[in-house]
């Protein structure tokens, strides 16, 4: 075969392939379709069980009460209103002419047997909930917790809580949700189609459907917007940030509810001198780590809670000492450039992980800054960071990163970091003073006390050291402002897809 | 008869074999299902609730005790449910194996469509041109990873000219780029290989003996030829097959493919036990009946291998 037929050959396929590729339809031109590119795929749209939330975030699904994104509170949704009736049972008055997307009436009965489901299929909610009894009372649902526990109603935040039809097949494709959109198609690991929901409780959606689509990689994100494929992407490649701006297209940054904090292990080793957690506090360079580690898309953490938080509390002034003061004032001295006390050298263990990638970069900069000053770092790699803290004591200090308040409550973070029990106390935190706070925190009911008693609390954490705070990471959200309207990027990250949004062409 | 019994029976030792080291394997490594499950980074959970969770899950019992319980689902033929979706496994696996296989065909045809006239031509022709661009492409293909051809190709045709999708699964124009990307790269393996086997055959005795006997080159080549030079391209054929049916992970998430490498992935973080023991077992049992259909295949084309009359 001549040179000249091999190559027109492959020519010729190739050709084929790429005038077939001409013909493929450029759906995120057509009007009133928008197509939006998520960073997470779901293999299932079982509200009750997907941890990417996709079927509340593309509108499909609603709560019963749902967070606030000006004033960080819990607002009504699915539910009028609530009250607490004083045995650790709460009455929650609906919605009226509330349908889901089948044509079913939602009442008492249906939200009984969507949280029955929830906590029958899954067992975080189930903990979360921490619910005895369910009843409906006429149009009205009473709910009994186990203990009592004031921040159920903000627990009904969480996503997986989410309303929908039981008695309907096919929740893991097509969830009976009463939002503003319904599911059209799914298609595992791609994408939702969604259509406009027609009877929608509140005002109907703008848009007539919306393409909700799935890729995991933020340069290949980045270029569906570039390429008019898509209207908007979450968490485009940091690096394009300028390139889009100079394409003319909106680059959205929003603080967010999770806070990278230094965790320290103070129930052994170095870090349970409160002198020694607080030089190791100093030396955070923050606003370092925000400019060149985050490139500027965070804000520095001043405590686990951003300010805009109602029970983010105001942190009394500092004592301004340097991390050399402080170990002095620890006993140690530094002889041959180094940190020692009793002739022993400071040497510190830092864990971090790769699945945020941030971290391993921040423990980076913490050990070189330690160098400076004479204390030696050595960074651990580990593959599954509560598993690890959890179970080994062989660590001073780790970074890691949490969600502080995903449901508008300091309940969650406060118990879970810093009671004796809580599932993410890796520091091993045993403070009297501090679990009779959290305990007292756990049995107010009344949300402004709640909340003056979740400041008392991160200021006493903050006094104690007993995690230092670095920053809050932004996300960022790319979109075309002159087709996109109504687009507003939530610090919650819950809703996406609203009955707003609309697109102009 | 008994030669299928005995082949059945020693295939079925094997697999068991294969699943239960990974099943293992899998438990000895860092991760915890139920912390995943309790999503312990958001939600409360106290070290009560998380040991009564993992007894509920039955992942306190004995690993042997485990294993057990894993063969019983795999004789309802659901290879029970994910524990993050809920899913049968059975179900999830089947979805991701047909996009995986599209992919591995569209990426299969293109290697082949480079690799056959590329690889045949440089093997007939003594004029360097040829040969030297059947080189080229063969060392460029081997030389760039197919998700940098990727990044490339969606530069070129999606986001420039706007001809192609950058991503996504809507019919044949969005398995384009993919399939380039996974085919250029293939293609470098089989353009040497199908060249060197092609000349040896060319110059075994027999092909003269044909020549001399006045058969014309066409049919030397199409029938002879051609024939007695593809088993060793086979075999490599059914590793590349082998390793396909595993997933591309990369091409995979960078096309938002979403194939059961992808799938894998995400498991294996998650460390949801019953999708990786179900992928381990289908795809052990996809390897299987790939070398079985190879080796059978070669044996067609090439009787006297089998006569161990092949020199």
């Amino acid at each position: 075969m001549s040179t000249y037929k091999t190559m027109s050959l492959i020519g010729s396929v190739f050709l084929g392939l790429t005038l077939a590729g001409c013909a493929a339809s450029d759906k995120s031109q057509e009007q009133n379709h928008l197509t939006f590119v998520y960073n997470f795929a779901t293999q299932s749209l079982d509200p009750h069980r997907d941890s990417s939330y996709v079927p509340l975030r593309a509108g499909v699904t609603e709560t019963l009460v749902r967070l606030d994104d000006e004033r960080l509170t819990v607002e009504p949704w699915l539910a009028k209103k609530w009250s607490y009736e004083g045995k650790r049972t709460w009455r929650i008055v609906l919605q009226k002419d509330v349908t889901f997307h089948n044509g079913k009436q939602l009442d008492a009965a249906a939200v009984k047997s969507s949280l029955e489901r929830s906590i029958d299929e899954n067992p975080g909610v189930k903990n979360a909930l921490n619910i005895e009894t369910i009843k409906t009372d006429g149009p009205d649902v009473l709910i009994q917790t186990k203990t009592t526990y004031p921040e159920f109603i903000s627990e009904l935040v969480n996503p997986n809580t989410a309303i929908i039809d039981t008695k309907a097949s096919g929740v893991t494709k097509e969830p009976m949700g009463t939002g503003p959109f319904q599911v059209e198609r799914f298609a595992p690991g791609t994408k939702v189609e969604l259509k406009r929901f027609k009877s929608y409780w509140q005002e109907r959606a703008k848009l007539d459907s919306v393409d909700f689509v799935f890729n995991e990689d933020a340069g290949a994100r980045t270029n569906a917007l570039r390429a008019g494929q898509a209207d908007i992407v979450y968490r485009p490649e940091i690096e394009s940030v300028k390139q889009l701006k100079s394409e003319g297209l909106t680059v959205q940054a929003t603080d967010t509810f999770r806070v990278h904090q230094l965790t320290m292990n103070v129930a052994n080793g170095p870090m349970q001198s409160l002198e020694v957690r607080r030089a190791m506090d100093a030396l955070i360079n923050r606003k370092q780590l925000v400019d060149h580690v985050l490139q500027g898309y965070a804000v520095q953490a001043r405590g686990p809670f951003l300010s805009s938080f109602p029970f983010a509390p105001d942190y009394p002034q500092q004592e301004q000492k340097s991390p050399e003061e402080w170990l002095k004032q620890a006993g140690y001295t530094k002889q041959n450039g180094r940190m020692q006390k009793d002739g022993r050298p400071l040497k510190l263990t830092l864990l971090t992980y790769a699945a945020r990638p941030d971290l391993p970069l921040i423990a980076q900069v913490i050990q070189d800054d330690a160098k400076k000053i004479g204390v030696t770092i050595t960074i651990k790699q580990i593959d599954v960071p509560e598993e690890y803290m959890a179970s080994n004591r062989d660590w001073d200090i780790a970074t890691y990163s949490n969600l502080t308040a995903p449901r508008g409550d300091a309940g969650y973070y406060l118990n879970a970091t810093y009671h004796p029990n809580g599932g993410l106390n890796f520091s091993r935190v045993a403070d009297p003073k501090l679990t009779k706070q959290i305990e007292t925190l756990n049995k107010t009911i009344q949300i402004e006390e709640r909340s003056r008693l979740a400041e008392q609390i991160a200021r006493y954490v903050d006094e104690k050291r007993y995690n230092s705070f670095l920053l809050h990471p932004s996300t960022l959200v790319a979109y075309d402002s002159k087709r996109v309207k109504g687009w507003k990027t939530e610090k919650s990250e819950y809703y996406m897809i609203t009955n707003t949004l609309q697109v102009t062409d | 008869m008994r030669s299928i019994v005995r082949r059945l029976l020693s295939l079925s030792l094997f697999t068991l074999l294969i699943t239960f080291s990974c099943f293992v394997l899998l438990r000895l490594l860092p991760g915890d299902p139920v912390l995943t499950l309790l999503n312990i980074d958001e939600l409360s959970a106290t070290p009560e609730q998380i040991e009564a969770a993992r007894r509920e899950l039955g992942y306190d019992q004995p690993l042997l005790v485990q294993y057990v319980r894993w063969l019983q689902d795999i004789l309802t033929l659901r290879l029970g449910n994910s524990l993050q979706t809920g899913r049968p496994v059975i179900e999830m696996l089947q979805e991701s194996y047909l996009v995986t296989a599209e992919l591995a065909l569209g990426g299969l045809t293109i290697a082949l469509l480079i690799a056959l006239p590329l690889g045949i031509g440089s093997a007939l022709t003594t004029r360097r041109s040829v040969v030297r661009l059947a080189h080229l492409v063969s060392m460029s293909g081997a030389a760039v990873p197919g998700f940098w051809i990727g990044l490339l190709l969606v530069d070129l045709f999606a986001v420039r000219f706007g001809w192609l999708p950058v991503m996504g699964r809507e019919g044949m124009t969005s398995l384009v780029l993919p399939a380039l990307s996974l085919g250029f790269p293939l293609a470098s393996v089989y353009i040497p290989l199908i060249r060197l086997n092609l000349r040896r055959e060319l110059n075994q005795p027999y092909i003269e003996l044909a020549r001399m006997r006045g058969i014309s080159e066409r049919t030397i080549l199409w029938r002879y030829a051609l024939r007695g030079s593809l088993p060793p391209v086979l075999s490599v054929f059914g590793l590349t097959l082998g390793s396909l049916a595993g997933g591309v992970v990369v091409l995979e998430v960078l096309f938002a493919y979403p194939g059961v490498g992808k799938l894998m992935v995400d498991a294996i973080l998650q460390r949801d036990y019953p999708l990786i023991q179900g992928y381990i077992l289908l795809t052990t049992g996809i390897i299987l009946v790939l070398h079985q259909g190879i080796r059978s295949l070669n044996r067609a084309l090439r009787p006297d291998w089998q006569k161990g009359k092949h020199a």
